[in-house]
């Protein structure tokens, strides 16, 4: 009877082992399909003075109305289509991108934000690249010479240092994500998919050569999309328009920032919180979950993933909406 | 939940050592003890030939962090010459950068000169070792191989800036993105030494070896490990 304790213990070590091993292989999505190349330059994305991100002709800079918080970093980001193709609108939600839609987001920080013409330190470029109906991703790693940016997969993190608005030098660790950290986000059941760049968050006034246009408008003009109304779909408010109603500007802040996990294909699939800005609040679980949001992302547990430091004006935000639900 | 599975089959490993003693000795070969490990940890890294110098930045930029190991342990002798030993324990590996210098683009004496960046994986696991005694005198001498499993908790980085007249140090959690579940090797030395017809006190020179590497689905593979002195406080029941 002891041996055969001593022995169906033995057994269990080994179950158990076996166990968690294999329970880490459900959930991530697997590679991607598309090779990237080694260096980003081969995409020929931008020209001209090293760092300055000007980008050629193909490409297209678009900006969307609440981006995600990722410490502090500032982004580009760049949409280039295949000749004479273009966007397809379904709802406010993604648009349908034709087969070799590239989307580029290069982050990066101003060395003072007080004055942004001192310059800027490249941290990294991500690439989405649309082929055969799968997206692929990817990031570079731009160099410190900022002359070109390579290929990381398996993820980095670097100091990075720069003077904010405030005139107060910040120092932090960044995060460059993996592959598989890509496929956290940038998920959808099994498929990767782009995230911010929904109708609703495209959907509002630009100002471009001096002229104020509502952004698909300007997209319809550059070819990229189909004529539409703008009127016809939603419109995220910017989080920090502090003119909108506070629970729009949180549910949009809320939208870009958790509704990739926190949505029935994500990375949460199963939580009964739901934070996309098309479901409404009484379907959301925020009332319900509000203290349990509150202390995790005043402690920095959420977001799981994207950024090392705390959002202190998003929890705000976030915590001033939370404390007017009734 | 996987945390839970561990804790269950410790118990029952705990219950089965605790079995297979019949009761008629003098002195139970079954001890108790705690555990407490520090060393250095590092990391190696294994990387596909087009990430060299990714490898070579690293190698130059980074180094070694202290670690440590702490838990509780279960020690069963089997006959004269062996042993089974069985423990839960929490580590602290990883490793850091050297300093390094930043550059602003104005000066102030409140902006840092210096950072440090240091990730520590802290891990939760059962390890189990066989012992066998080389030298079975007064003081044991034994050689102790093993595995452990492990689960992370989390990846703590911690990022240190140094000032003109002092230093700040702040820390951020992340655990998404890692291997889940790490296999490590154990090798150890040790020497046991009665201190009464209770309680003894292990010394042991370790070394952990990491076989899973922290990068999930990756070519490029890092693998930590910690070398280091392991004290262990051993009671038995008379």
């Amino acid at each position: 009877m002891k041996r055969f304790q001593l022995v169906g213990f033995l057994l269990s070590i080994l179950v158990l082992s076996v166990w968690l091993i294999s329970c880490e292989k459900m959930n991530y999505i697997e590679g991607n399909t598309f090779s990237f190349p080694r260096k980003l330059s081969v995409f020929n994305i931008y020209k001209g003075v090293t760092g300055s991100l000007i980008f050629n002709e193909p490409y297209d800079i678009y900006t969307i109305s609440t981006p995600l918080f990722s410490d502090y970093s500032e982004k580009q980001r760049l949409i280039k289509l295949p000749n004479g193709k273009k966007l397809s609108v379904l709802n406010d939600g993604l648009p349908e991108f034709p087969d070799s839609s590239i989307l580029v987001k290069t982050f990066f920080y101003y060395k003072d934000k007080r004055d942004t013409a001192a310059g800027k330190i490249l941290v990294e470029t991500r690439i989405l690249i649309l082929v055969n109906g799968e997206w692929n991703a990817s990031t570079y790693k731009w160099r410190a010479d900022q002359a070109d940016a390579d290929l990381i997969e398996s993820g980095f993190d670097l100091p990075v240092n720069w003077i904010n608005e405030e005139g107060i030098g910040r120092v932090l660790s960044y995060r460059i994500p993996s592959k598989v950290e890509c496929g956290h986000c940038h998920k959808s059941n099994d498929k990767l998919i782009p995230i911010g760049v929904k109708i609703r968050n495209l959907n509002f006034t630009v100002s471009i050569n001096g002229q104020d246009i509502n952004q698909l408008n300007w997209f319809s003009e550059r070819g990229l999309l189909e004529k539409i109304n703008p009127g016809d779909y939603a419109g995220l408010p910017a989080w920090n328009n502090v003119s909108m109603p506070l629970d729009q500007r949180a549910r949009a802040y809320l939208d870009v920032n958790c509704a990739h996990c926190h949505y029935n294909k994500g990375l949460a699939p199963k939580s009964s919180l739901k934070l996309s800005y098309d479901i409404p609040f009484a379907e959301s679980g925020i009332k319900r979950q509000k203290d349990a949001i509150e202390v995790l992302m005043k402690r920095g547990s959420m977001p799981l993933i994207g950024t090392t430091i705390i959002d202190k004006e998003g929890f705000k935000l976030i915590s001033d909406y939370l404390k007017s639900i009734q | 939940m996987k945390i839970i599975a561990i804790l269950m089959v410790l118990a029952s490993g705990m219950h089965s050592l605790q079995a297979q003693s019949d009761g008629t000795q003098k002195r139970s070969k079954l001890s108790w003890g705690i555990s407490i490990a520090s060393g250095l940890s590092f990391r190696s890294l294994q990387y596909v030939d087009m990430y060299n110098h990714l490898k070579e930045y690293r190698n130059r930029t980074e180094q070694p962090i202290p670690g440590y190991q702490i838990g509780m342990l279960s020690r069963r002798s089997v006959g004269k010459k062996a042993g089974i030993e069985l423990g839960i324990f929490f580590s602290a590996i990883g490793y850091q950068t050297q300093k390094q210098q930043l550059s602003w683009n104005s000066d102030s004496p409140d902006f840092a000169n210096e950072t440090k960046l240091s990730q520590q994986f802290q891990l939760l696991g059962l390890r189990l070792r066989y012992l066998h005694k080389i030298i079975n005198k007064k003081c044991t001498i034994y050689l102790a191989p093993g595995i452990s499993i492990d689960e992370l908790l989390n990846r703590k980085t911690v990022v240190t800036e140094y000032f003109e007249n002092g230093r700040n140090r702040t820390s951020s959690k992340l655990r998404t993105g890692f291997s889940e579940t790490y296999l490590n090797g154990v090798l150890s030395i040790g020497s046991q030494f009665q201190l009464s017809s209770t309680f003894s006190v292990c010394i042991e020179p370790t070394y952990i070896h990491g076989f899973t590497s922290t990068s999930i689905k990756n070519s490029n593979k890092e693998r930590l490990y910690l070398l280091g002195c392991n004290f262990i406080f051993l009671y038995s029941r008379k």
